[in-house]
């Protein structure tokens, strides 16, 4: 299998299937494995070795931004994604600022998501329009 | 005056002088014939005076006169050399001489002395008012020379000189009110040493009065010790070192020793009570040289043998003869030892006599009223005394007494006399008073003390109030904060699932790939999202705070749940939460709890009854749900691991015991299952009230 491996790091049981299913009917994108919460996120990744994380701003545990810091600690190259609810969140801002390559919102066309995992991958900054 | 050859001379004022040969009785006058010149100028004598050559002296008006003894012939000097034409001023009173044999004069106006080999006056004393070592005053009524070679002058109110002879200055010596050791009257009327050396004065107005060359200060003697008036004209000391005192009223007798005094009267065959006599008011009085003493007054003279006066020393006793109050004798009273009074009682007064017969005019008396006289009062012959607004208290009123000789009864009689105080002012009004302002001050203590208590109450309960509020405050804002949480987490993520899953929907369509998982999902979600949405609204609905309506949706749920599966449930909830308030997330997440432990039995249990349970002991909530259904082996299964990592009853019933944990741990709860193979399952929730 090619295309960009991608895990997902979510809480949201729906939420990580529905994208579980989404990245695999596309040819693109590999689904490298999906998780919940993100504790040991860093573990996962090792086995994985993703391209992209994609990761909810808002989990129980570490929270997204703390998530960011350990992943761009050990994974410098990994490009990642954060979900959020809102755009207006101020935590958009600080993940962005502890090393999050974009985010998109839940509620954004599907398609965009894809895109915005590709935008991510090929060193571009997702964000959301 | 008695001169070296044992004649008497007598000098009087109106009736020339007289000549008076004791061993023969005769008398012979010497009196103004103005067609003589050698007689008297006047027949006013005012001094007779022997120097040391035997000369007889008279002051003769204003003329100093020297008998010749032989002829009976006067000569006169003329001492009016300032050319003084008031008649008055002219007077000579008394003459002194001094060692070295010169003749000093008090005159009306100064002091002048005379020299006797000249027959001359030689120095001269005026008063000059703004010479303050000058002589005091005009009039110079007596002088006198003491053994120190002092020159000594009594004037008639300004103050007594002594003239140091060498300097010429002239030492005053003034009354001061204010000075008990100064001198104790302006005017003395003579000047007399005694046989010691002891300078007496006898003055106007101010008793006897002694002088210490040394300290310079005087001592004086007056009525108060037994002198019969302080109004004293002569002194002479007898030859038993006793000084006789010649006074305005009485003839006294004073022993310097014992500093008493013993009078005599006109009773006692004195020629009367006032030993003075002339315009200057003059009292003369000598010792002839067998010890006689002569006294002249205003009605003749007295001589007598001073050995020949013996004392009566009869001691007499003293006795209160009446005791008044309010002026009115109280009969009895004076019989008493003791009198005890009201408060307002305090106007009395006390008669008392002496018990001395003899001449009971002379009775003298001293009282003290112990508590109010600080000193005995001697009261000369007054034998009464009263006392006006006395404090309360107790007093003793003591009297002594003497006979007519001065002899003084020393055993006092007296009577306590106890005036009772108001009773306002007894001990018990004094506490009473003392424990009313205790009381008041302490009344005054606790309402301050109380007012303090309130403030601080007040305090503390708006302090409380606002403690309240801020943790309603606080409260309102983490259900807010749990409800946007929830919104987020659960409604937001999982439409966004939806629409994810539409999206994969949509594609497989395309690619006419089977899209019945995919829809299912679509479905199952949906219908979660509405019981989760269902949760919240009900959690939101401030009507559902209430334990009541927690248990209409457990009855509720249960049957719509366990009824379709034909299994029986028991529902059992004690009263007493019913009082319970609880808050919508507490109810809500119990109520969840119930709901997965619910869905557990139906999909995994197999079971035909199931009871719930809700109690209250020991401050606990504790809901059980049991079932009697297959069980399974708790042992080998991680249930209660509340880190929820691994769930080996399949996936969704492992993710609701997490559920149901995370739940419970959310709330400070505990959560237990136990569970054994063929003995059904309890899930046990207990919440600390």
């Amino acid at each position: 299998m090619g295309g960009i491996k991608v895990i997902i790091l979510d809480d949201n049981d729906s939420m990580r299937d529905s994208i579980s299913m989404l990245l695999q009917d596309s040819a693109d994108f590999t689904l490298a494995g999906s998780y919940c919460p993100c504790l040991d996120a860093t573990e996962n990744i090792t086995n994985t070795k993703p391209d992209v994380v994609i990761m909810d701003i808002d989990m129980p545990g570490m929270n997204g931004i703390e998530g960011v810091k350990l992943i761009r600690k050990n994974f410098p190259t990994i490009q990642i994604l954060m979900l959020t609810l809102f755009d207006d969140d101020e935590k958009v801002f600080a993940a962005i600022k502890a090393g999050a390559n974009g985010y998109i919102l839940k509620n954004a066309e599907p398609q965009h998501l894809l895109h915005a995992i590709s935008e991510v991958y090929n060193g571009g900054c997702a964000y959301d329009s | 005056m008695e001169d070296s050859s044992g004649i008497i001379w007598i000098g009087t004022y109106g009736g020339g002088l007289n000549r008076w040969d004791k061993k023969t009785n005769q008398f012979a006058h010497f009196r103004n014939d103005p067609s003589n010149r050698k007689t008297l100028t006047s027949d006013a004598i005012h001094f007779i005076f022997e120097d040391h050559h035997g000369n007889l002296w008279v002051c003769n008006g204003g003329v100093l006169s020297r008998l010749n003894k032989e002829t009976g012939q006067f000569t006169h000097y003329n001492s009016d050399e300032a050319n003084i034409k008031e008649e008055g001023h002219k007077y000579i009173f008394s003459i002194t001489e001094d060692r070295q044999g010169r003749l000093w004069l008090g005159t009306a106006n100064g002091l002048k002395s005379f020299n006797i080999k000249k027959g001359k006056f030689d120095k001269h004393y005026y008063h000059n008012p703004r010479d303050s070592n000058g002589i005091s005053d005009y009039t110079a009524t007596n002088v006198f020379t003491d053994s120190r070679d002092n020159f000594w002058k009594g004037y008639g109110s300004i103050a007594t000189d002594k003239l140091n002879k060498r300097t010429g200055i002239f030492t005053h010596y003034k009354h001061n009110p204010y000075d008990s050791s100064s001198i104790s009257s302006n005017i003395v009327n003579f000047i007399f040493e005694d046989s010691k050396g002891n300078l007496w004065l006898g003055t106007s107005g101010g008793g006897l009065c002694y002088f210490d060359y040394q300290k310079e200060i005087f001592s004086t003697f007056t009525s108060k010790h037994g002198l019969p008036g302080n109004t004293v004209y002569s002194i002479v000391e007898d030859n038993r070192n006793q000084l006789w005192l010649g006074t305005l009223n009485r003839l006294s007798r004073f022993n310097p020793a014992t500093k008493t005094f013993t009078n005599y009267d006109y009773n006692d065959g004195l020629q009367s009570n006032a030993f003075v006599a002339g315009d200057r008011d003059k009292g003369a009085c000598f010792k002839g040289k067998d010890g006689t003493l002569y006294f002249g007054g205003n009605n003749g003279f007295n001589f007598f043998d001073p050995r020949q006066i013996k004392a009566n020393s009869h001691i007499a006793p003293i006795v209160i003869t009446q005791f008044k109050l309010f002026d009115k004798p109280v009969k009895g009273a004076n019989e008493l030892k003791a009198i005890v009074f009201d408060h307002n009682q305090n106007f009395f007064s006390f008669e008392f006599s002496s018990l001395s017969f003899y001449n009971s005019a002379k009775n003298q008396y001293a009282y003290k009223l112990e508590g109010v006289d600080k000193d005995w009062i001697y009261s000369g012959t007054r034998r009464y005394v009263s006392y006006t607004n006395i404090e309360p208290g107790t007093y003793t009123f003591r009297v002594k007494g003497t006979n007519n000789d001065g002899v003084w009864n020393e055993k006092e009689t007296f009577i306590s006399i106890t005036i009772n105080p108001p009773w306002w002012q007894t001990w018990w009004a004094f506490a009473l008073f003392a424990s009313l302002f205790a009381g008041f001050i302490y009344a005054l203590f606790r309402y301050r003390l109380n007012k303090i208590r309130m403030q601080h109450e007040l305090v503390i309960q708006q302090h409380k109030a606002s403690q309240i509020e801020a943790e309603s405050r606080q409260a309102l804002l983490f259900e807010r904060l749990r409800i946007s949480r929830e919104l987020h987490d659960d409604i937001g993520s999982t439409l966004g699932s939806i629409s994810i899953y539409s999206e994969v929907a949509k594609k497989r369509t395309e690619k006419n790939e089977n899209t019945e998982e995919v829809l299912f999902k679509i479905g199952l979600v949906s219908r979660e999202l509405i019981d989760k949405m269902s949760d919240i609204v009900w959690s939101l609905n401030p009507n559902n705070e209430s334990f009541e309506q927690l248990q209409n949706r457990i009855i509720t749920f249960a049957t719509m749940m366990l009824a379709p599966q034909n299994i029986r449930y028991h529902f059992n909830a004690d009263e007493r939460l019913k009082e319970r308030r609880f808050t919508g997330e507490q109810l809500k997440n119990m109520f969840l709890i119930y709901k997965e432990a619910l869905h557990n039995i139906v999909k995994y249990a197999a079971c035909k009854t199931v009871s719930i349970t809700l109690c209250v002991k020991n401050n606990h909530l504790t809901m059980a749900i049991k079932d009697d259904g297959k069980g399974f082996d708790a042992a080998a299964s991680i249930l209660n691991n509340q880190s929820g990592n691994a769930f080996p009853l399949g996936k969704m019933g492992g993710a609701g015991i997490k559920n149901m944990h995370e739940r419970a741990n959310g709330m400070n709860a505990k959560l237990t299952i136990t569970s054994k193979i063929n003995d059904g399952t309890t899930v046990q929730f207990t919440l600390n009230l």
